[in-house]
C-alpha cells in the first residue's frame, strides 16, 4: 500500500449541546480518491474544517507528515500541502489568474518586489497542470466561468506543493463537459500521487472516481468500503438510520381544500417546481443543502424573484411581489436566519411580537401601546415564552424562546398558509417539541403548513406528505407509508428509481 | 403585592431611562459648571438665551436627522437644503410672497429635497452617505447659483415674528423648536410610521420579511429630515433678517455629532428625541462657551471633531456590551 498522507484518529468535535463528530477515523493515502458521503448534518463540513485547520477538534489526533498533532492551524495546513476547495470559491475577482494562483505567495525579486516575469512564467506552468493553458495568465478572474475559477483554485493549491486536496461538491455548478474535464484533472492528480478527498451526494460521480468510499451519519463514520466492492443500495442504506430521538406530538387531522397551489415555478435555479398543500396538512419539503426547497417557499412569500410560474391562494391566482403583499394574503414565513431575518435582536419582546400586526394595534393614527402590551402578554402566555418582562431585549432570550416569538408574531396575523424554513435550527429539544405542538394546533385550526427541513427525522415525524428537491427540481413525492428514510435520501441524492 | 411589583417596575423603568441619558446629563452639568467658572458671562440670562437661539435652527435640523439616523441612514444634505430653502424664501419675498406663503416655500423646498434624496437611494440604490454628500453639493451650488452669491435682506411680518416675537418672555424660535421636538417625538413613539423607522433601523431584512414597506418608510423619513431643514431655514433667516447662500456651510456635521452625543446608535434602531435634545444642549453650550472664551475658530472645529469621534467610539463600546 502507498504512503499515508494524513490520518485522523478518534476525532470528536463538540459544540454546545451537539456532538458534531463522534470518534471519526479517516486515512488518506498517496494516489487515491476517497469519497465522503453523508446526509445534511452528518458531519462532513465539520470534518473538512478540522482537516483544513479552521476548527480545533475537541479530542483526537491528526497525523501529518509522520507527526502527531492535536490540531492544525490554517497556516500549518497550507504548509503541509492540505488544500480545501469549498463550494463558495475563494477568488479575488479584480485580479489576474496569475495573481490569484500566487495570492500571498508571489515570487519576489532580490529587491523584495513582486517578480512579475517569474510569476507569469510559473503561472503558465501551473495553468498547464490544470488544463487552463489556453488562457493568458494576465486574464482577469471575473471573465472566467465558474469551472475555470475552480481550476484556478486547484492551481493555487498545486503551486504550494499540494499533498491532500479536499473538494466539497465540486461539480454542483458545472456542466457535463466541465465535469469531464475536472475528472481528468482529478485522475491526473491521483496519478501524480496526491490524495483527494471528494465530497459528493451524487453516487454516479462517487462510483466514477472513488477508490474508497466512507459514509458519515450523525457525526460517526458508519461504513467504509472499497469502491469495487460497493453497491448503491448498501451506501444508501448506510446513510439512513438516524434515530427518531425527539418527540413528535402530531395527531390525525382532517384535510380540507387546497389553499396554496404552485405551478411550474422556474428561473435560473428552480426548474418547473409544482406543489400544493391543503388546509390541515403539514407538507414537508426536503433536500440536501442548496437543492431549492428554501428558494421555493421564499418565492411564494415574495422574498425572492422568479421568472415564470403560477401561484394560487384559495383557488385565486396571485402575483406576489413582496412580503407585505404575501402577509396581506394570509401567508406567513419563518426565515432560516432567526437572528438577522426573523428578529430585531436589539429590540424588545413586545415590539418584535407586534411587528407584523402593528397596523391592527392603532387608534386613529396613533399606536395603542396598551393594546400592544396586552397582545404581547397574550402570546407570551399562549406559547409559554420564557421572558422576564414584555420589554426584555430578545437577544437575551434562549434560541427556543426567540423562535417562539418569530412564530407568534405571524400567528397573530391569523395565517392560512404558514411557510417554515428550518424553524427548529439551533433550538433545544424541549422548545422543539413545543414548536411541533404549536404547528399541529395550527393545522387543526385549518391552516396549511409548508415545512422546509434540513433534518430528515423531523419530517418523518411530522409531515403528512414530502416533496424531495434535487438540484432545483422536485425529484420525488412521498406520502403515507412511502415516507421512509431510504426513499427520501435516495431521492435527495438524485436517484430516480425511488421517486414517483 | 401587585401594586408593589408595579411600583418596582416603574422605578426600574425610570432608572433605566435616567441611566440611558445620565452620561449626557452629567456632561451637560459638568460643562455648565466649568464654563461658569471660566467665564463670568456664561451663566447670564442674556447668554442662556443666546444658547437657546443657537440651538433653535440647528436643533430642528437635529430633530430631522434623528429620524434618518434611527432608520440606520444618515442625512448630510440638511445644511445645504437649509441654505437653498433660505435663498428660495428670499426669492419668494422679492416676488411679493409674504407671511404664511414663505412658510410654505420653505417647507416645500424641504419636501422636494427629501424626496430627491429618497429617490436616489431607493431607485438608483446609492447608499445614504454618498447620496447626501452628492445632494449636499448640489443644493449648496443651487443656493449660490440662484442667489448669484449674494445676501438678500428680508423684512416680512412672519420672519419678524419668528426673530423678535416672544411668548411668556421666551423667543418664538424656542417655542417652534419645542413644537418640532414634541411632534417628532410623538411620531417616533406613538405612530406606526415611527415604529417602522426604528424597526428598519434594527434590521432592514427582518423588517422587510415582516411585511414592512422599507422603501416607503425610507422615503417619508428622508422627507421629514429635509423638511426640518426647510423649516430651520426660516429660523436661520430670522436671526439676521438675511437670506444667505452660505448658511450653515462648514457645519454640516454639527447636528450629527450632537445626535450621536445624545446616545443615538450610529447603526440605527436605537435612540430617542430626548437624547437628541440633550446632545444638542451639550453641543450648543460647548460652542457658545468656546466662543465666550475667545477660543480660536479652527481650534473649536478640532474640539468638535474629536468629540464626534469620541461619541462614536462610546457607541461602539456600548453596542459591543450588548
Amino acid at each position: 500500500m502507498s504512503e499515508i498522507l494524513m490520518k485522523l484518529e478518534g476525532i470528536y468535535k463538540r459544540f454546545p449541546g451537539v456532538i458534531a463528530l463522534d470518534n471519526v477515523n479517516l486515512t488518506i493515502r498517496a494516489g487515491e480518491v476517497l469519497a465522503l458521503v453523508g446526509e445534511n448534518g452528518a458531519g462532513k463540513s465539520t470534518l473538512i474544517k478540522i482537516m483544513s485547520g479552521a476548527y480545533t477538534p475537541s479530542e483526537g489526533a491528526l497525523y501529518v507528515a509522520g507527526q502527531k498533532y492535536e490540531k492544525l492551524t490554517p497556516g500549518e495546513a497550507l504548509r503541509f500541502g492540505i488544500a480545501a476547495i469549498h463550494q463558495e470559491l475563494n477568488n479575488v475577482n479584480g485580479l489576474s489568474i496569475a495573481e490569484n494562483i500566487f495570492l500571498n505567495n508571489q515570487p519576489r525579486t532580490k529587491a523584495g518586489m513582486v517578480d512579475y516575469k517569474a510569476m507569469w512564467e510559473a503561472s503558465r506552468k501551473a495553468q498547464e497542470a490544470v488544463g487552463l493553458q489556453y488562457l493568458s495568465p494576465k486574464t482577469l478572474m471575473h471573465r472566467l466561468s465558474t469551472a475555470e475559477k475552480q481550476l484556478v483554485e486547484i492551481a493555487r493549491a498545486y503551486v504550494r506543493d499540494l499533498k491532500v486536496m479536499i473538494m466539497d461538491e465540486p461539480t454542483s455548478a458545472l456542466n457535463q463537459e466541465e465535469i469531464n474535464k475536472l475528472y481528468t484533472i482529478i485522475r491526473q492528480l491521483r496519478a501524480e500521487g496526491k490524495g483527494i478527498i471528494y465530497i459528493s451526494h451524487k453516487l454516479d460521480e462517487v462510483f466514477e472516481l472513488a477508490d474508497r468510499i466512507q459514509v458519515l451519519r450523525n457525526g460517526s463514520s458508519v461504513y467504509e468500503v472499497d469502491a469495487k466492492d460497493a453497491t448503491r443500495d448498501a451506501i444508501i442504506t448506510s446513510m439512513c438510520g438516524r434515530e427518531l430521538k425527539d418527540m413528535y406530538p402530531v395527531s390525525k387531522r382532517e384535510l380540507g381544500e387546497v389553499v396554496l397551489e404552485v405551478e411550474g415555478l422556474s428561473d435560473d435555479f428552480l426548474q418547473d417546481v409544482s406543489f400544493h398543500v391543503r388546509r390541515g396538512e403539514i407538507l414537508g419539503l426536503y433536500g440536501l443543502m442548496g437543492c431549492g426547497n428554501a428558494e421555493a417557499i421564499q418565492s411564494v412569500f415574495g422574498a425572492r424573484r422568479y421568472k415564470s410560474g403560477e401561484i394560487s391562494i384559495k383557488g385565486k391566482r396571485v402575483d406576489i411581489k413582496n412580503p407585505r403583499q404575501a402577509a396581506g394574503l394570509g401567508i406567513a414565513y419563518v426565515p432560516a436566519e432567526r437572528k438577522t431575518e426573523g428578529l430585531i435582536l436589539g429590540h424588545t419582546v413586545r415590539s418584535n411580537l407586534s411587528v407584523v400586526t402593528l397596523g391592527q394595534l392603532r387608534r386613529g393614527i396613533f399606536l395603542d401601546l396598551a393594546a400592544e402590551a396586552r397582545m404581547a402578554r397574550d402570546w407570551i402566555n399562549r406559547l409559554r415564552i420564557k421572558t422576564p418582562r414584555t420589554d426584555t431585549v430578545v437577544s437575551t432570550l434562549s434560541g427556543g424562546n426567540q423562535q417562539k416569538i418569530v412564530i407568534a408574531k405571524w400567528l397573530a396575523n391569523k395565517p392560512d398558509v404558514f411557510l417554515l424554513n428550518d424553524p427548529t435550527r439551533g433550538v433545544d429539544v424541549g422548545a422543539k417539541v413545543e414548536i411541533y405542538k404549536e404547528i399541529d394546533e395550527l393545522c387543526k385550526a385549518g391552516c396549511a403548513v409548508v415545512y422546509v427541513a434540513s433534518e430528515l427525522p423531523e419530517l418523518l415525524g411530522i409531515a403528512d406528505r414530502v416533496y424531495v428537491f434535487h438540484e432545483g427540481k422536485i425529484n420525488g413525492e412521498f406520502s403515507g407509508s412511502e415516507v421512509t428514510q431510504k426513499n427520501i435520501i435516495a431521492s435527495a441524492i438524485g436517484e430516480e428509481s425511488y421517486g414517483k | 403585592m401587585e401594586s408593589k411589583s408595579r411600583l418596582k417596575h416603574t422605578l426600574e423603568l425610570v432608572s433605566h431611562g435616567v441611566g440611558t441619558y445620565a452620561s449626557v446629563l452629567i456632561a451637560v452639568i459638568v460643562l455648565g459648571i466649568a464654563f461658569s467658572f471660566a467665564s463670568p458671562y456664561f451663566f447670564t440670562v442674556a447668554n442662556l438665551k443666546n444658547i437657546g437661539v443657537y440651538m433653535s435652527a440647528s436643533g430642528i435640523i437635529a430633530a430631522g436627522v434623528t429620524v434618518s439616523m434611527l432608520l440606520g441612514g444618515l442625512d448630510l444634505s440638511q445644511m445645504s437644503i437649509m441654505a437653498f430653502a433660505g435663498v428660495m424664501v428670499g426669492m419668494a419675498h422679492q416676488a411679493g410672497i409674504s407671511g404664511v406663503g414663505l412658510l410654505l416655500v420653505a417647507v416645500l423646498c424641504g419636501v422636494v429635497g427629501g424626496a430627491i434624496n429618497a429617490f436616489v437611494m431607493n431607485v438608483l440604490g446609492i447608499d445614504p452617505i454618498l447620496t447626501t454628500i452628492g445632494t449636499q453639493l448640489i443644493f449648496r451650488a443651487l443656493a449660490y447659483m440662484i442667489s448669484k452669491g449674494q445676501y438678500y435682506s428680508i423684512s416680512d411680518p412672519l420672519i419678524t415674528w419668528i426673530g423678535r416675537g416672544k411668548l411668556f418672555g421666551i423667543s418664538t424660535m424656542i417655542w417652534i423648536t419645542l413644537a418640532v421636538y414634541i411632534i417628532v417625538g410623538v411620531m417616533l413613539k406613538y405612530t406606526q410610521f415611527g415604529r417602522n423607522v426604528i424597526t428598519i433601523g434594527g434590521s432592514p431584512q427582518a423588517a422587510y420579511l415582516s411585511g414592512i414597506s422599507v422603501k416607503k418608510t425610507k422615503t417619508f423619513a428622508y422627507i421629514i429630515s429635509a423638511t426640518c431643514a426647510g423649516l430651520a431655514s426660516l429660523l436661520f433667516v430670522a436671526q439676521a433678517y438675511t437670506c444667505a447662500p452660505n448658511a450653515g456651510s462648514g457645519n454640516d456635521m454639527d447636528c450629527i455629532a450632537a445626535v450621536v452625543i445624545g446616545g443615538l446608535s450610529v447603526s440605527g434602531g436605537k435612540g430617542s428625541i430626548i437624547g437628541t435634545a440633550l446632545g444638542m444642549l451639550f453641543f450648543s453650550m460647548l460652542a457658545n462657551g468656546m466662543s465666550l472664551l475667545s477660543m480660536d475658530v479652527y481650534a473649536q472645529k478640532l474640539v468638535k471633531g474629536a468629540l464626534l469621534l469620541l461619541a462614536v467610539y462610546i457607541d461602539i463600546v456600548r453596542s459591543r456590551k450588548n
